[in-house]
């Protein structure tokens, strides 16, 4: 296990919530602004480094910045996260003609400065970036059925275009690292939809991929998939060689534990709508079950099950710490 | 002889006519009245005597007497103090044993009488079903085949079963006659007529009312009661029978056929063919050559089912090809749909549901199906069948995920209903404008976001504006959604996932 892992398991009330876009109540910020200003990511990333007892720092789980970089259209709004408009491919092949993009383009250079900056600011825990994963990203090119029917209908296409996804995510993570990012979290959760035969050819490999091209010892990879097939492909995620794996709450956590690799963290898996639409008390009594359900187990530790939504209420994120430390006071 | 010669439920029953015979003086004469047909006939009430060729035998009721060949015949006649009523019935037996008829006309056989060896009592047959009956039949031939058995083994056997089900059909026949005896003598020899004369251009119910004493207004009132269909409809499906014959076993022109079967010009004989088979005379003629036989019910399953397993695996094109084949060879197509297609689809729908197959094969699997019904669709326009129900579905405003929202299309067709895809991002006033423009019953709203679920709950309100609420069901899905929440917001239904959402649909509409 690599050092910075070793670290945050040493001190499991430190979790790593997926926790970034509900700065901007705290900020006063739009989501606009944030995603816009290297300053205001940097600004907010500290803000809750600082407010809450984390064990890394993320910035935000934007997942439309590669797709925007290959050419698709974004919808920005002032209180929801980007999303991509429509696809701009049709079928595989056209990824053939698609120029691989070039890492500063698009929005990715503020991400990168915004790593730059919250590194210099945050230097008590690691700072963690975030990026979306290969199958996910064509899913974003292309339309996640379209790209289904393509890896049926023309494999080797579909291979092509993911070597392309693959290549891009590469370049960025490299770049964020070079920036000063301590690990990066890669969103796979369009993986999660596909059967363990499809993922196997068309996700797991080429996440590999780029998990032996960014990694190194001082760099934590965390894989992170929300979605409900899991459990079928287990065995695939294990042999990734993630150094922590973030699961949702599709799934149960304690069933997927026993799977994964005693070396390596898994992490999961509050849902986090509770942040939204319940209360503090569902917070406490969903944290707890988790944490009954999978303490016994050295290499868990509790997580948000994803994205804290932006319009989360502060009082139940308040509460998620405050249970944490409850629980391993 | 093949299994393929099986006859299903459906074959059986249009193949089998009846009627009873008016004693002439002293006796009752019945015959095979032409080369494809096998005659039973059923001492139903009384007793007297049968007679076949230089055998003469005591008759009861229960006892049942064969006659196979258009030269064959035999007679009932009366005892001292009653006589036997008799019901008679024919049987089209050609789709039945193609390639195998001419033992049945042979001119040595003529008949034979099954009290001794086969106990004929209408418990027995009423504790059949058409499952069993089939499966004796097969075993029986199957049998016969590879001992190879002599014909009669097999014609024997044949005829037992038709008795099986002859008798379920008497005993309907029975209940006719004592509720209203007179109509159903009346009825019986009408139908007597029209396959006698179904070649007469010039037959009308006139003519045989006149021919049987009763008005032509009373004939068509009482035949509709007893034959369940109307007068026009049984001459024109007796003719069109016919032409099946003949195209199927003769060089004969349409033109020829249409004079042999008392039609009156091409276009009404096209017209009159496709209705009541689904296929032009060509197409019959075609695939009775090709194929050479008629399409058994075991035949017509494999097809379908066959549909069926290659739209679970996805085979777009396969299922295409499958859909035109059984088409081209005259399977109907609401059995393709319902059989083929939409068993397929529940089946995908139920496996997802429980784990056992993920969305891609649900995708594959739905494009299959939407491969199939570009064939079919059409034709069920054509024949005017409706959907179940319509539904108007969306990704709600600000939302640009489809995926849920297709996966749930996708079933709800599979189900059978007509989907109007809204697309994504669809404000709440168009939910509600759609659903009234196209008369929909449903509106499925999916949301993947918490930023844009509380437009569900705008559509509720919208259509409680619009007046409609009371007319259209609101669903609702997608992963921040609880049954909570639809509770809340007054929308009618919530589901977990795409296959349950379907289900919900179906529920909502046969309520």
């Amino acid at each position: 296990m690599k050092k910075l892992a070793k670290q945050l398991l040493e001190n499991k009330s430190k979790t790593v919530p997926i926790l970034s876009f509900p700065a901007t109540q705290l900020l006063g910020v739009s989501i606009t602004d944030l995603i816009s200003s290297p300053e205001i990511q940097a600004t907010a990333m500290q803000t809750i480094a600082s407010r809450c007892s984390v064990g890394a720092s993320l910035n935000m789980m934007d997942l439309s910045v590669e797709a925007e970089c290959f050419g698709a259209p974004i919808r920005f709004s002032e209180d929801d996260i980007p999303t991509v408009e429509k696809p701009i491919l049709s079928e595989s092949k056209d990824a053939e003609k698609l120029p691989l993009p070039t890492i500063g383009s698009g929005r990715t250079s503020i991400y990168i400065e915004g790593i730059r900056l919250a590194k210099r600011r945050i230097t008590s825990i690691p700072v963690l970036c975030g990026t979306i994963g290969p199958y996910s990203l064509a899913g974003r090119l292309m339309d996640m059925a379209t790209l289904m029917y393509e890896c049926y209908d023309s494999p080797d296409e579909t291979h092509a275009l993911l070597e392309k996804t693959t290549a891009f995510i590469i370049s960025y993570i490299l770049a964020l690292k070079s920036a000063g990012a301590d690990g990066v979290i890669m969103a796979e959760p369009v993986a999660g939809l596909l059967s363990p035969t499809l993922a196997e050819e068309f996700s797991t490999p080429y996440v590999k991929k780029i998990i032996d091209a960014v990694s190194d010892e001082n760099f934590l990879f965390v894989y992170h998939n929300c979605g409900g097939t899991v459990p079928s492909m287990a065995d695939q995620i294990a042999s990734l060689g993630a150094d922590i794996y973030h699961f949702g709450n599709a799934i149960s956590l304690k069933d997927i534990l026993p799977k994964m690799p005693s070396d390596s963290i898994v992490m999961g898996n509050l849902d986090p709508l509770l942040f939204k639409e319940g209360t503090a008390e569902d917070i406490n009594l969903g944290l707890q079950k988790i944490y009954d359900e999978c303490s016994g187990f050295p290499n868990f530790m509790l997580s948000t099950g994803c994205d804290v939504p932006a319009t989360a209420k502060w009082e139940n994120i308040d509460a998620y710490f405050k249970k944490i430390n409850e629980l391993y006071a | 002889m093949s299994n393929e010669n099986i006859c299903d439920e459906n074959t059986l029953f249009q193949s089998v006519t009846t009627y009873s015979r008016i004693y002439n003086e002293n006796h009752l004469l019945y015959n095979a009245p032409s080369s494809q047909y096998v005659e039973i006939s059923i001492v139903t009430e009384g007793s007297g005597y049968h007679r076949v060729f230089n055998e003469t035998t005591e008759c009861h009721a229960g006892d049942a007497y064969i006659i196979g060949g258009g030269i064959s015949h035999g007679y009932f006649a009366r005892s001292e103090y009653e006589r036997p009523t008799v019901t008679t019935i024919s049987f089209d037996v050609s789709s039945w044993f193609d390639g195998e008829l001419s033992n049945i006309h042979s001119p040595n056989y003529c008949g034979g009488v099954f009290r001794d060896e086969l106990p004929f009592s209408y418990a027995l047959l009423n504790s059949k079903t058409m499952d069993e009956l089939k499966g004796t039949f097969r075993s029986i031939l199957q049998e016969s085949t590879q001992k190879g058995a002599n014909w009669k083994v097999s014609v024997r056997s044949l005829l037992y079963l038709m008795m099986v089900t002859l008798g379920r059909y008497v005993n309907l026949a029975d209940t006719l006659k004592k509720d209203h005896p007179r109509d159903w003598i009346t009825v019986s020899a009408t139908m007597r007529h029209v396959l006698d004369e179904y070649g007469d251009s010039e037959l009308t119910l006139e003519k045989i009312a006149s021919d049987l004493y009763v008005s032509a207004s009373h004939l068509s009132k009482i035949f509709k009661k007893v034959a369940g269909e109307s007068f026009a409809d049984y001459v024109r499906k007796v003719r069109v029978n016919n032409a099946c014959e003949f195209l199927a076993t003769s060089e004969m022109t349409n033109e020829e056929i249409i004079k042999r079967c008392g039609l009156k010009d091409l276009p009404s004989f096209y017209k009159l063919f496709k209705n009541v088979t689904g296929i032009t005379p060509h197409q019959y003629r075609s695939m009775r050559k090709s194929k050479g036989k008629f399409l058994s019910g075991d035949h017509i399953m494999s097809i379908v089912n066959e549909i069926s397993e290659n739209l679970q695996r996805g085979k777009a094109k396969i299922v295409r090809e499958l859909v035109e084949k059984a088409l081209a060879e005259g399977v109907s197509v609401n059995l393709i749909l319902n059989e083929g297609l939409l068993d397929g689809m529940s089946i995908i729908g139920q496996k997802f549901k429980n784990n056992e197959i993920y969305v891609p094969e649900v995708l594959v699997a739905a494009r299959a199906m939407n491969m199939g019904m570009q064939v079919l669709s059409p034709l069920l326009a054509e024949k005017g069948t409706k959907p179940l129900g319509k539904v108007c579905i969306g990704t709600v405003q600000g939302d640009l995920h489809d995926i849920g929202k297709n996966l749930v299309k996708m079933m709800l067709e599979g189900k059978g209903l007509e989907v109007i895809d809204l697309g994504v991002d669809v404000p709440a006033e168009r939910f509600v404008s759609s659903a009234i423009e196209n008369d929909c019953q449903i509106i499925c709203c999916s949301a993947l976001l918490t930023t844009t679920m509380g437009v569900m709950k705008d559509v509720v309100d919208e259509a409680v504006k619009a007046g409609v609420r009371d007319k259209v069901k609101i669903m609702i899905g997608g992963a921040p959604i609880t049954d909570e929440y639809c509770a809340q917001i007054g929308a009618d239904a919530y589901t977990l996932d795409a296959a349950s959402a379907a289900d919900k649909a179906v529920e909502l509409l046969t309520k």
